[in-house]
Protein backbone atom coordinates (compact mmCIF):
# COMPACT_ATOMS: atom_id res chain seq x y z
CA UNK A 1 0.00 0.00 0.00
CA UNK A 2 2.76 2.48 1.06
CA UNK A 3 4.31 1.45 -2.39
CA UNK A 4 1.31 2.23 -4.31
CA UNK A 5 0.93 5.84 -3.05
CA UNK A 6 4.53 6.27 -3.90
CA UNK A 7 3.35 6.02 -7.63
CA UNK A 8 1.60 8.79 -7.48
CA UNK A 9 2.18 11.55 -4.10
CA UNK A 10 4.43 12.56 -2.08
CA UNK A 11 3.48 14.03 0.99
CA UNK A 12 5.37 16.99 2.51
CA UNK A 13 6.00 18.36 5.92
CA UNK A 14 5.38 17.22 9.10
CA UNK A 15 2.39 19.05 9.96
CA UNK A 16 0.01 17.96 7.32
CA UNK A 17 -3.26 17.83 8.79
CA UNK A 18 -4.09 14.25 8.93
CA UNK A 19 -7.54 12.10 9.74
CA UNK A 20 -8.22 8.49 10.40
CA UNK A 21 -10.04 6.30 8.27
CA UNK A 22 -11.23 2.69 8.86
CA UNK A 23 -9.35 -0.04 6.91
CA UNK A 24 -10.60 -3.64 6.05
CA UNK A 25 -11.14 -6.47 4.00
CA UNK A 26 -13.12 -9.91 4.46
CA UNK A 27 -11.17 -12.65 5.03
CA UNK A 28 -10.21 -15.06 1.68
CA UNK A 29 -7.48 -15.86 -0.08
CA UNK A 30 -4.09 -13.89 0.40
CA UNK A 31 -4.19 -12.01 -3.59
CA UNK A 32 -7.84 -11.36 -2.83
CA UNK A 33 -7.28 -9.36 0.78
CA UNK A 34 -3.92 -7.70 -1.09
CA UNK A 35 -6.38 -6.84 -3.68
CA UNK A 36 -9.13 -5.44 -1.36
CA UNK A 37 -6.25 -3.49 0.53
CA UNK A 38 -4.78 -1.74 -2.69
CA UNK A 39 -8.31 -0.88 -3.48
CA UNK A 40 -8.98 0.86 -0.04
CA UNK A 41 -5.71 3.65 -0.81
CA UNK A 42 -7.61 4.07 -4.75
CA UNK A 43 -10.92 4.44 -3.04
CA UNK A 44 -9.94 7.17 -0.36
CA UNK A 45 -7.98 9.05 -3.74
CA UNK A 46 -11.18 9.32 -5.19
CA UNK A 47 -13.68 9.80 -2.35
CA UNK A 48 -11.69 12.32 -0.11
CA UNK A 49 -8.87 13.13 -2.58
CA UNK A 50 -6.35 11.80 0.46
CA UNK A 51 -3.41 10.01 0.64
CA UNK A 52 -2.55 7.00 3.00
CA UNK A 53 0.73 8.04 5.11
CA UNK A 54 0.53 5.25 7.75
CA UNK A 55 -1.18 1.71 8.11
CA UNK A 56 -1.96 0.03 10.98
CA UNK A 57 -3.15 -3.66 10.23
CA UNK A 58 -3.82 -6.50 11.99
CA UNK A 59 -5.78 -10.02 11.56
CA UNK A 60 -9.29 -9.53 12.32
CA UNK A 61 -11.30 -12.53 14.42
CA UNK A 62 -13.07 -13.89 11.28
CA UNK A 63 -9.49 -14.18 9.75
CA UNK A 64 -9.78 -10.86 7.68
CA UNK A 65 -7.97 -7.64 7.98
CA UNK A 66 -8.87 -5.07 10.41
CA UNK A 67 -7.70 -1.61 11.12
CA UNK A 68 -6.84 2.25 10.30
CA UNK A 69 -4.85 4.44 7.57
CA UNK A 70 -3.77 8.03 8.57
CA UNK A 71 -4.65 9.88 5.78
CA UNK A 72 -3.34 13.69 4.21
CA UNK A 73 -4.85 16.23 2.12
CA UNK A 74 -4.58 19.40 0.84
CA UNK A 75 -1.53 21.11 -0.23
CA UNK A 76 0.72 19.07 1.57
CA UNK A 77 0.11 16.38 -1.18
CA UNK A 78 2.52 16.21 -4.36
CA UNK A 79 0.78 14.69 -7.28
CA UNK A 80 3.66 13.13 -8.86
CA UNK A 81 2.10 10.58 -10.94
CA UNK A 82 -1.21 9.26 -12.28
CA UNK A 83 -3.94 8.46 -10.22
CA UNK A 84 -4.70 4.57 -9.76
CA UNK A 85 -8.39 3.92 -10.50
CA UNK A 86 -8.19 -0.11 -10.16
CA UNK A 87 -6.19 -3.09 -9.95
CA UNK A 88 -5.88 -6.37 -12.27
CA UNK A 89 -6.05 -10.01 -11.20
CA UNK A 90 -3.03 -10.27 -14.29
CA UNK A 91 0.35 -11.52 -12.51
CA UNK A 92 -1.22 -10.98 -9.26
CA UNK A 93 0.76 -12.66 -6.37
CA UNK A 94 1.35 -12.57 -3.00
CA UNK A 95 4.02 -15.41 -1.17
CA UNK A 96 6.74 -15.49 0.87
CA UNK A 97 10.17 -16.06 -0.45
CA UNK A 98 13.60 -16.73 1.29
CA UNK A 99 11.98 -15.50 4.93
CA UNK A 100 10.78 -12.46 2.95
CA UNK A 101 7.09 -11.37 2.00
CA UNK A 102 6.61 -10.41 -1.63
CA UNK A 103 3.34 -9.26 -3.00
CA UNK A 104 2.85 -8.07 -7.01
CA UNK A 105 0.19 -6.34 -8.38
CA UNK A 106 -0.48 -4.54 -12.01
CA UNK A 107 -2.59 -1.29 -11.47
CA UNK A 108 -4.57 0.10 -13.76
CA UNK A 109 -3.73 4.32 -14.08
CA UNK B 1 -4.25 -16.93 -36.64
CA UNK B 2 -6.12 -20.22 -37.23
CA UNK B 3 -8.16 -22.32 -34.47
CA UNK B 4 -6.07 -23.89 -32.24
CA UNK B 5 -6.35 -25.95 -29.51
CA UNK B 6 -9.45 -24.26 -27.28
CA UNK B 7 -9.96 -21.56 -29.86
CA UNK B 8 -13.97 -21.72 -31.13
CA UNK B 9 -13.16 -19.02 -34.18
CA UNK B 10 -9.88 -17.81 -35.59
CA UNK B 11 -8.18 -14.79 -34.40
CA UNK B 12 -7.69 -11.62 -37.20
CA UNK B 13 -5.68 -9.08 -36.65
CA UNK B 14 -5.55 -5.87 -38.62
CA UNK B 15 -1.88 -4.68 -39.14
CA UNK B 16 1.41 -4.05 -41.11
CA UNK B 17 4.55 -6.19 -40.73
CA UNK B 18 5.65 -2.62 -38.83
CA UNK B 19 3.09 -2.43 -36.63
CA UNK B 20 3.00 -6.42 -35.95
CA UNK B 21 6.75 -5.99 -35.02
CA UNK B 22 6.07 -3.39 -32.31
CA UNK B 23 3.99 -5.83 -30.12
CA UNK B 24 5.86 -9.23 -30.59
CA UNK B 25 6.64 -10.10 -27.01
CA UNK B 26 3.83 -7.92 -25.02
CA UNK B 27 1.16 -11.14 -25.52
CA UNK B 28 -1.27 -9.10 -26.91
CA UNK B 29 -1.53 -11.83 -29.98
CA UNK B 30 -1.28 -14.57 -27.13
CA UNK B 31 -4.71 -12.45 -25.85
CA UNK B 32 -6.10 -12.16 -29.17
CA UNK B 33 -6.09 -16.42 -28.88
CA UNK B 34 -7.53 -16.77 -25.78
CA UNK B 35 -10.69 -14.24 -26.48
CA UNK B 36 -11.41 -16.78 -29.42
CA UNK B 37 -11.95 -19.31 -26.75
CA UNK B 38 -15.34 -17.45 -24.92
CA UNK B 39 -18.45 -19.37 -25.26
CA UNK B 40 -20.77 -18.01 -28.06
CA UNK B 41 -18.25 -16.14 -29.67
CA UNK B 42 -18.31 -16.02 -33.41
CA UNK B 43 -16.76 -15.11 -36.84
CA UNK B 44 -13.60 -14.53 -35.28
CA UNK B 45 -11.47 -12.74 -32.23
CA UNK B 46 -10.42 -9.31 -33.91
CA UNK B 47 -7.79 -6.99 -33.29
CA UNK B 48 -7.32 -3.34 -34.34
CA UNK B 49 -4.34 -2.37 -35.63
CA UNK B 50 -3.16 -0.04 -32.54
CA UNK B 51 -3.44 -3.33 -30.80
CA UNK B 52 -1.31 -3.67 -27.10
CA UNK B 53 -1.63 -5.70 -24.05
CA UNK B 54 -4.79 -5.20 -21.64
CA UNK B 55 -6.32 -7.31 -19.09
CA UNK B 56 -7.83 -10.19 -20.57
CA UNK B 57 -8.45 -8.90 -23.75
CA UNK B 58 -6.08 -7.25 -25.82
CA UNK B 59 -6.30 -3.30 -26.29
CA UNK B 60 -7.87 -2.75 -29.86
CA UNK B 61 -10.12 -5.76 -29.14
CA UNK B 62 -13.26 -6.80 -31.03
CA UNK B 63 -15.62 -9.89 -30.00
CA UNK B 64 -19.02 -10.70 -30.49
CA UNK B 65 -20.65 -13.74 -28.82
CA UNK B 66 -24.00 -15.07 -29.84
CA UNK B 67 -27.18 -14.13 -27.27
CA UNK B 68 -29.52 -16.93 -27.94
CA UNK B 69 -26.45 -19.48 -28.23
CA UNK B 70 -25.34 -18.80 -24.77
CA UNK B 71 -22.60 -16.38 -25.87
CA UNK B 72 -21.32 -14.40 -22.94
CA UNK B 73 -20.56 -11.13 -21.78
CA UNK B 74 -17.31 -9.88 -19.97
CA UNK B 75 -16.35 -7.10 -18.18
CA UNK B 76 -12.70 -7.48 -19.56
CA UNK B 77 -14.31 -6.75 -23.29
CA UNK B 78 -15.09 -3.06 -22.13
CA UNK B 79 -12.21 -2.44 -19.93
CA UNK B 80 -11.90 -0.91 -16.13
CA UNK B 81 -13.13 2.80 -17.76
CA UNK B 82 -16.30 1.52 -19.07
CA UNK B 83 -17.62 4.13 -21.97
CA UNK B 84 -14.00 5.62 -22.17
CA UNK B 85 -14.71 7.58 -24.98
CA UNK B 86 -14.04 10.64 -27.40
CA UNK B 87 -15.90 13.92 -28.38
CA UNK B 88 -15.06 16.51 -30.99
CA UNK B 89 -15.88 20.02 -30.74
CA UNK B 90 -16.06 22.41 -33.58
CA UNK B 91 -15.37 26.01 -32.94
CA UNK B 92 -16.06 29.05 -35.57
CA UNK B 93 -12.83 30.27 -35.26
CA UNK B 94 -9.10 29.69 -37.36
CA UNK B 95 -5.82 29.19 -36.02
CA UNK B 96 -5.02 32.73 -36.96
CA UNK B 97 -7.82 34.44 -34.52
CA UNK B 98 -7.04 32.17 -31.66
CA UNK B 99 -3.16 32.79 -32.27
CA UNK B 100 -3.05 35.80 -29.68
CA UNK B 101 -5.35 33.96 -27.38
CA UNK B 102 -3.69 30.78 -27.07
CA UNK B 103 -2.23 30.64 -23.33
CA UNK B 104 -5.19 32.76 -22.17
CA UNK B 105 -7.32 30.08 -23.43
CA UNK B 106 -5.44 27.42 -21.88
CA UNK B 107 -4.97 29.20 -18.46
CA UNK B 108 -8.92 29.39 -18.51
CA UNK B 109 -9.05 25.46 -19.40
CA UNK B 110 -6.93 24.80 -16.77
CA UNK B 111 -8.56 27.00 -14.23
CA UNK B 112 -12.29 25.23 -15.58
CA UNK B 113 -11.61 22.01 -15.93
CA UNK B 114 -10.13 19.60 -12.23
CA UNK B 115 -7.57 16.98 -12.62
CA UNK B 116 -5.79 15.52 -10.30
CA UNK B 117 -5.78 14.56 -6.69
CA UNK B 118 -8.98 16.05 -4.98
CA UNK B 119 -9.41 18.61 -7.73
CA UNK B 120 -13.49 18.34 -7.67
CA UNK B 121 -15.59 18.37 -10.78
CA UNK B 122 -17.49 20.69 -12.63
CA UNK B 123 -20.94 19.68 -11.57
CA UNK B 124 -21.37 19.35 -7.91
CA UNK B 125 -24.30 17.11 -8.02
CA UNK B 126 -27.34 18.10 -5.74
CA UNK B 127 -27.93 14.61 -3.70
CA UNK B 128 -27.84 11.04 -4.39
CA UNK B 129 -30.50 11.06 -6.39
CA UNK B 130 -29.42 13.48 -9.31
CA UNK B 131 -26.77 10.63 -9.56
CA UNK B 132 -29.02 8.22 -10.07
CA UNK B 133 -30.86 10.21 -12.35
CA UNK B 134 -27.32 11.20 -14.45
CA UNK B 135 -27.02 6.95 -14.43
CA UNK B 136 -30.37 6.52 -15.91
CA UNK B 137 -29.88 9.64 -18.20
CA UNK B 138 -26.42 9.91 -19.15
CA UNK B 139 -25.97 13.14 -21.16
CA UNK B 140 -29.61 13.95 -21.47
CA UNK B 141 -30.07 14.57 -17.51
CA UNK B 142 -26.40 16.91 -17.91
CA UNK B 143 -28.30 19.09 -21.07
CA UNK B 144 -31.39 19.26 -19.01
CA UNK B 145 -29.49 20.96 -16.35
CA UNK B 146 -28.53 23.66 -18.53
CA UNK B 147 -25.17 21.69 -19.17
CA UNK B 148 -25.16 21.88 -22.86
CA UNK B 149 -27.83 21.67 -25.88
CA UNK B 150 -29.88 19.71 -27.26
CA UNK B 151 -28.31 19.67 -30.41
CA UNK B 152 -25.33 18.07 -27.94
CA UNK B 153 -27.49 15.08 -27.33
CA UNK B 154 -28.58 14.72 -30.66
CA UNK B 155 -24.53 14.24 -31.56
CA UNK B 156 -23.45 12.01 -28.94
CA UNK B 157 -23.80 8.45 -29.40
CA UNK B 158 -27.47 6.84 -28.57
CA UNK B 159 -28.61 10.19 -27.91
CA UNK B 160 -26.60 10.65 -25.16
CA UNK B 161 -28.28 7.86 -23.42
CA UNK B 162 -27.38 4.03 -23.21
CA UNK B 163 -30.51 2.33 -22.89
CA UNK B 164 -31.14 -0.81 -20.72
CA UNK B 165 -29.23 1.34 -17.71
CA UNK B 166 -29.93 0.13 -13.90
CA UNK B 167 -28.80 2.43 -11.39
CA UNK B 168 -29.72 -0.01 -8.77
CA UNK B 169 -27.18 -2.27 -10.17
CA UNK B 170 -24.54 0.19 -9.52
CA UNK B 171 -22.92 -0.41 -5.69
CA UNK B 172 -22.55 1.92 -3.50
CA UNK B 173 -18.59 2.44 -3.25
CA UNK B 174 -18.92 3.03 -7.16
CA UNK B 175 -21.45 5.77 -6.19
CA UNK B 176 -19.60 6.85 -3.60
CA UNK B 177 -16.23 7.40 -6.18
CA UNK B 178 -18.22 8.78 -9.00
CA UNK B 179 -19.90 11.05 -7.02
CA UNK B 180 -17.78 14.05 -7.07
CA UNK B 181 -15.81 13.08 -10.13
CA UNK B 182 -18.37 14.43 -12.80
CA UNK B 183 -17.25 17.02 -15.43
CA UNK B 184 -13.66 15.97 -14.09
CA UNK B 185 -10.92 14.56 -16.72
CA UNK B 186 -8.81 12.20 -14.82
CA UNK B 187 -5.07 10.91 -15.69
CA UNK B 188 -3.59 8.33 -17.57
CA UNK B 189 -4.04 8.71 -21.34
CA UNK B 190 -7.17 11.13 -20.58
CA UNK B 191 -6.85 14.82 -22.32
CA UNK B 192 -8.65 17.62 -23.44
CA UNK B 193 -7.14 19.14 -26.65
CA UNK B 194 -7.51 22.40 -28.21
CA UNK B 195 -6.24 21.50 -32.04
CA UNK B 196 -6.38 22.60 -35.60
CA UNK B 197 -7.63 20.91 -39.00
CA UNK B 198 -4.38 19.88 -40.04
CA UNK B 199 -5.27 18.18 -43.81
CA UNK B 200 -8.52 17.07 -45.42
CA UNK B 201 -8.63 14.54 -47.10
CA UNK B 202 -12.23 13.97 -47.60
CA UNK B 203 -13.56 17.48 -48.79
CA UNK B 204 -17.02 16.11 -49.56
CA UNK B 205 -17.22 14.32 -45.92
CA UNK B 206 -15.79 17.03 -44.23
CA UNK B 207 -17.78 19.56 -45.49
CA UNK B 208 -21.06 17.24 -44.20
CA UNK B 209 -19.51 17.52 -40.76
CA UNK B 210 -18.69 20.79 -40.58
CA UNK B 211 -14.91 20.45 -40.81
CA UNK B 212 -12.94 23.03 -42.40
CA UNK B 213 -9.30 23.79 -43.38
CA UNK B 214 -7.71 25.79 -40.55
CA UNK B 215 -10.17 25.25 -37.99
CA UNK B 216 -10.25 25.22 -34.04
CA UNK B 217 -11.77 22.26 -33.00
CA UNK B 218 -11.35 20.72 -29.12
CA UNK B 219 -11.41 17.03 -28.45
CA UNK B 220 -12.13 15.66 -25.10
CA UNK B 221 -10.99 12.12 -24.10
CA UNK B 222 -12.46 10.75 -20.62
CA UNK B 223 -14.54 7.81 -19.43
CA UNK B 224 -16.99 6.90 -16.22
CA UNK B 225 -13.80 7.86 -14.14
CA UNK B 226 -13.58 6.35 -10.91
CA UNK B 227 -17.38 4.54 -10.73
CA UNK B 228 -16.91 2.93 -13.98
CA UNK B 229 -13.65 1.04 -12.66
CA UNK B 230 -15.16 0.26 -9.65
CA UNK B 231 -18.13 -1.33 -11.12
CA UNK B 232 -15.56 -3.58 -13.06
CA UNK B 233 -13.49 -4.43 -10.31
CA UNK B 234 -17.01 -5.95 -8.56
CA UNK B 235 -18.17 -7.27 -11.31
CA UNK B 236 -14.86 -9.20 -12.29
CA UNK B 237 -14.55 -10.42 -8.72
CA UNK B 238 -18.35 -11.83 -8.72
CA UNK B 239 -17.79 -13.37 -12.33
CA UNK B 240 -14.79 -15.03 -10.99
CA UNK B 241 -16.63 -17.27 -8.57
CA UNK B 242 -20.24 -17.07 -10.48
CA UNK B 243 -19.13 -18.60 -14.02
CA UNK B 244 -18.41 -21.73 -12.31
CA UNK B 245 -21.88 -22.09 -12.17
CA UNK B 246 -22.40 -22.09 -15.87
CA UNK B 247 -19.73 -24.56 -16.70
CA UNK B 248 -17.25 -21.72 -17.60
CA UNK B 249 -13.43 -22.10 -17.21
CA UNK B 250 -11.30 -19.08 -18.80
CA UNK B 251 -7.69 -19.13 -19.49
CA UNK B 252 -7.30 -15.24 -17.72
CA UNK B 253 -9.00 -14.40 -14.83
CA UNK B 254 -9.32 -11.14 -16.41
CA UNK B 255 -11.78 -12.78 -19.18
CA UNK B 256 -14.02 -13.69 -16.39
CA UNK B 257 -17.81 -13.90 -17.98
CA UNK B 258 -21.31 -15.51 -17.89
CA UNK B 259 -23.97 -15.62 -20.44
CA UNK B 260 -25.78 -12.42 -21.48
CA UNK B 261 -28.81 -14.24 -20.56
CA UNK B 262 -28.16 -14.40 -16.86
CA UNK B 263 -28.88 -12.98 -13.97
CA UNK B 264 -25.23 -11.98 -13.87
CA UNK B 265 -24.71 -10.81 -17.17
CA UNK B 266 -28.19 -8.48 -17.29
CA UNK B 267 -26.93 -7.03 -14.06
CA UNK B 268 -23.19 -5.97 -15.42
CA UNK B 269 -25.05 -5.00 -18.90
CA UNK B 270 -27.80 -2.43 -16.59
CA UNK B 271 -24.42 -1.37 -14.67
CA UNK B 272 -22.00 -0.79 -17.63
CA UNK B 273 -25.00 1.08 -19.41
CA UNK B 274 -25.59 3.49 -16.13
CA UNK B 275 -21.34 4.00 -16.09
CA UNK B 276 -21.63 4.70 -19.82
CA UNK B 277 -24.43 7.01 -19.27
CA UNK B 278 -21.93 8.61 -15.96
CA UNK B 279 -19.17 8.88 -18.70
CA UNK B 280 -21.47 10.54 -21.80
CA UNK B 281 -22.93 12.98 -18.78
CA UNK B 282 -19.14 13.47 -17.62
CA UNK B 283 -17.63 14.16 -20.85
CA UNK B 284 -21.08 17.05 -21.29
CA UNK B 285 -19.74 18.78 -18.52
CA UNK B 286 -16.25 19.30 -19.60
CA UNK B 287 -17.81 20.82 -22.46
CA UNK B 288 -19.73 23.30 -20.62
CA UNK B 289 -16.51 24.53 -18.97
CA UNK B 290 -14.25 23.91 -22.58
CA UNK B 291 -17.94 26.91 -23.91
CA UNK B 292 -17.28 28.82 -20.65
CA UNK B 293 -13.73 29.19 -21.64
CA UNK B 294 -14.03 29.69 -24.83
CA UNK B 295 -16.73 32.78 -23.99
CA UNK B 296 -13.59 34.46 -21.80
CA UNK B 297 -10.48 33.82 -23.74
CA UNK B 298 -11.86 34.12 -27.25
CA UNK B 299 -15.27 35.32 -27.08
CA UNK B 300 -17.71 33.17 -28.22
CA UNK B 301 -19.00 29.88 -27.00
CA UNK B 302 -20.56 28.72 -30.14
CA UNK B 303 -18.64 25.12 -30.10
CA UNK B 304 -20.64 22.84 -32.03
CA UNK B 305 -20.16 19.12 -30.74
CA UNK B 306 -19.73 16.70 -34.18
CA UNK B 307 -20.01 13.60 -32.04
CA UNK B 308 -19.23 11.73 -28.96
CA UNK B 309 -18.60 8.16 -29.54
CA UNK B 310 -17.49 5.56 -26.76
CA UNK B 311 -14.48 3.10 -27.47
CA UNK B 312 -14.57 0.54 -24.46
CA UNK B 313 -18.62 -0.85 -24.40
CA UNK B 314 -20.29 -3.92 -25.07
CA UNK B 315 -23.75 -3.58 -27.06
CA UNK B 316 -26.41 -5.38 -27.87
CA UNK B 317 -26.38 -5.40 -31.73
CA UNK B 318 -27.81 -7.44 -34.73
CA UNK B 319 -25.48 -8.57 -37.40
CA UNK B 320 -25.31 -10.65 -40.09
CA UNK B 321 -23.51 -14.02 -39.34
CA UNK B 322 -24.13 -17.42 -41.42
CA UNK B 323 -26.45 -16.41 -43.94
CA UNK B 324 -28.25 -15.56 -40.24
CA UNK B 325 -29.54 -12.38 -38.55
CA UNK B 326 -28.38 -12.80 -35.08
CA UNK B 327 -28.21 -10.73 -31.98
CA UNK B 328 -24.99 -10.55 -30.61
CA UNK B 329 -23.09 -8.91 -27.67
CA UNK B 330 -20.25 -6.62 -29.37
CA UNK B 331 -17.46 -6.11 -27.19
CA UNK B 332 -15.13 -3.24 -28.17
CA UNK B 333 -12.32 -2.70 -25.88
CA UNK B 334 -10.07 -0.08 -27.36
CA UNK B 335 -12.17 -0.14 -30.34
CA UNK B 336 -14.64 2.15 -32.14
CA UNK B 337 -18.19 1.93 -33.53
CA UNK B 338 -17.95 2.98 -37.12
CA UNK B 339 -21.14 2.90 -38.55
CA UNK B 340 -21.88 2.92 -42.31
CA UNK B 341 -23.96 5.59 -44.44
CA UNK B 342 -27.59 4.62 -44.09
CA UNK B 343 -27.62 3.19 -40.69
CA UNK B 344 -30.62 3.65 -38.81
CA UNK B 345 -28.50 4.22 -35.29
CA UNK B 346 -27.53 7.44 -36.80
CA UNK B 347 -29.04 11.03 -37.02
CA UNK B 348 -31.01 11.90 -39.85
CA UNK B 349 -28.09 14.84 -40.76
CA UNK B 350 -25.50 12.13 -40.47
CA UNK B 351 -26.59 9.15 -41.68
CA UNK B 352 -26.16 9.84 -45.40
CA UNK B 353 -22.48 10.35 -44.56
CA UNK B 354 -21.80 7.64 -42.21
CA UNK B 355 -21.42 7.94 -38.68
CA UNK B 356 -17.84 10.24 -37.72
CA UNK B 357 -14.77 8.39 -35.55
CA UNK B 358 -12.76 10.12 -33.50
CA UNK B 359 -9.06 8.84 -33.10
CA UNK B 360 -6.80 10.69 -30.60
CA UNK B 361 -3.46 10.12 -31.62
CA UNK B 362 -0.53 10.12 -29.21
CA UNK B 363 0.09 13.42 -26.97
CA UNK B 364 1.56 15.87 -29.36
CA UNK B 365 1.02 14.12 -32.71
CA UNK B 366 -2.40 14.06 -34.81
CA UNK B 367 -5.61 12.85 -34.35
CA UNK B 368 -7.83 11.70 -36.54
CA UNK B 369 -11.69 12.23 -38.12
CA UNK B 370 -12.54 9.22 -39.57
CA UNK B 371 -15.78 7.84 -40.84
CA UNK B 372 -17.95 4.34 -41.08
CA UNK B 373 -17.91 2.81 -44.38
CA UNK B 374 -20.15 -0.09 -45.75
CA UNK B 375 -19.52 -2.80 -45.65
CA UNK B 376 -17.23 -1.76 -43.04
CA UNK B 377 -15.73 -4.49 -40.68
CA UNK B 378 -15.46 -6.35 -37.25
CA UNK B 379 -19.10 -5.94 -36.77
CA UNK B 380 -18.95 -2.07 -38.07
CA UNK B 381 -15.86 -1.40 -35.55
CA UNK B 382 -12.45 0.45 -36.01
CA UNK B 383 -9.73 1.80 -33.94
CA UNK B 384 -9.11 4.24 -31.21
CA UNK B 385 -5.66 5.36 -30.90
CA UNK B 386 -2.41 4.92 -31.39
CA UNK B 387 -2.02 1.89 -29.07
CA UNK B 388 1.03 1.66 -26.54
CA UNK B 389 4.54 0.27 -27.32
CA UNK B 390 6.07 1.03 -24.22
CA UNK B 391 5.53 0.45 -20.46
CA UNK B 392 4.65 3.89 -18.86
CA UNK B 393 7.73 2.91 -16.42
CA UNK B 394 10.18 2.26 -19.75
CA UNK B 395 9.13 5.33 -20.81
CA UNK B 396 9.41 7.67 -17.73
CA UNK B 397 12.78 6.22 -17.69
CA UNK B 398 13.45 7.48 -21.68
CA UNK B 399 12.15 11.01 -20.62
CA UNK B 400 11.78 13.52 -17.40
CA UNK B 401 8.30 15.33 -18.11
CA UNK B 402 9.70 18.37 -18.18
CA UNK B 403 12.23 18.09 -21.05
CA UNK B 404 9.34 16.69 -22.77
CA UNK B 405 7.31 19.42 -21.69
CA UNK B 406 10.12 21.80 -23.48
CA UNK B 407 9.88 19.71 -26.73
CA UNK B 408 6.12 20.01 -27.31
CA UNK B 409 6.23 23.80 -26.28
CA UNK B 410 9.20 24.43 -28.79
CA UNK B 411 6.62 22.59 -31.52
CA UNK B 412 4.74 25.21 -30.88
CA UNK B 413 2.27 23.38 -27.93
CA UNK B 414 1.14 24.86 -25.06
CA UNK B 415 0.83 21.62 -22.07
CA UNK B 416 -0.73 21.93 -18.74
CA UNK B 417 -0.07 18.83 -16.80
CA UNK B 418 -0.86 17.89 -13.09
CA UNK B 419 2.27 15.64 -12.74
CA UNK B 420 5.89 15.14 -14.45
CA UNK B 421 5.57 11.37 -14.21
CA UNK B 422 2.12 11.25 -15.79
CA UNK B 423 3.39 13.34 -18.79
CA UNK B 424 6.35 11.43 -19.18
CA UNK B 425 4.32 8.30 -19.30
CA UNK B 426 2.92 9.95 -22.18
CA UNK B 427 5.33 10.52 -24.17
CA UNK B 428 4.76 10.50 -28.18
CA UNK B 429 7.57 7.67 -28.29
CA UNK B 430 5.76 4.96 -26.07
CA UNK B 431 3.05 4.84 -29.15
CA UNK B 432 2.53 4.25 -32.48
CA UNK B 433 1.98 5.74 -35.38
CA UNK B 434 -1.26 6.91 -35.77
CA UNK B 435 -0.72 7.75 -39.46
CA UNK B 436 0.10 4.17 -39.95
CA UNK B 437 -2.74 3.20 -37.88
CA UNK B 438 -5.52 4.95 -39.71
CA UNK B 439 -3.91 4.28 -42.62
CA UNK B 440 -4.60 0.02 -42.18
CA UNK B 441 -7.63 0.60 -41.08
CA UNK B 442 -8.77 2.24 -44.33
CA UNK B 443 -6.75 0.17 -46.11
CA UNK B 444 -9.08 -2.84 -44.62
CA UNK B 445 -11.80 -0.93 -45.08
CA UNK B 446 -13.01 -0.50 -41.96
CA UNK B 447 -13.50 3.25 -42.02
CA UNK B 448 -12.13 6.40 -44.05
CA UNK B 449 -10.31 9.48 -43.23
CA UNK B 450 -11.91 12.58 -43.31
CA UNK B 451 -9.86 14.80 -41.77
CA UNK B 452 -6.28 14.93 -39.85
CA UNK B 453 -6.13 17.63 -36.70
CA UNK B 454 -2.77 18.67 -34.73
CA UNK B 455 -2.92 20.14 -30.99
CA UNK B 456 -2.00 23.28 -30.04
CA UNK B 457 -2.64 23.15 -26.49
CA UNK B 458 -2.68 19.86 -24.22
CA UNK B 459 -4.54 19.85 -20.92
CA UNK B 460 -3.66 16.36 -18.80
CA UNK B 461 -4.31 15.08 -15.94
Amino acid sequence: MTALVEVFAEVHGDDAATRTLPLAAEPGPDADVLVALLEEVIYVADVFGAVPVRFHVVEAEDGGIAGDMVVVTGRQVELVGPVPKGVSYHDLEVGEHEGRWTCRAVVDV
Amino acid sequence: MEPTGTMRVPGIVFSSAALLSQITGDESLEQVANVATLPGIVEASYAMPDIHWGYGFPIGGVAATDVVEGGVVSPGGVGFDISCGVRLLLSPVGLDELAPHVETLMDELEARVPKGLGAGAVWELADDAELTAVLRDGARHAVARGLGLDADVARCEDGGVMAGADPGAVGDRARRRGAGQLGSLGSGNHFLEVQVVDEIVDAEAAGSFGIRPGQVCVMIHCGSRGLGHQVCSDTVKEMQSSMARYGIVVPDPQLACVPVESREGRAYLGAMAAAANFGRANRQALTAAVRSAFATAVGTDRLDLLYDVSHNLAKLEWHDVDGGRRLLCVHRKGATRALPPGHPDLPDDLRPVGQPVLVPGSMGTASYVLVGRAPGGAFSSTCHGAGRTMSRHAATRSIRGAVLRQQLEEQGISVRAASARGLAEEAPFAYKDVDDVVAICERAGLARRVARLRPVGVLKG
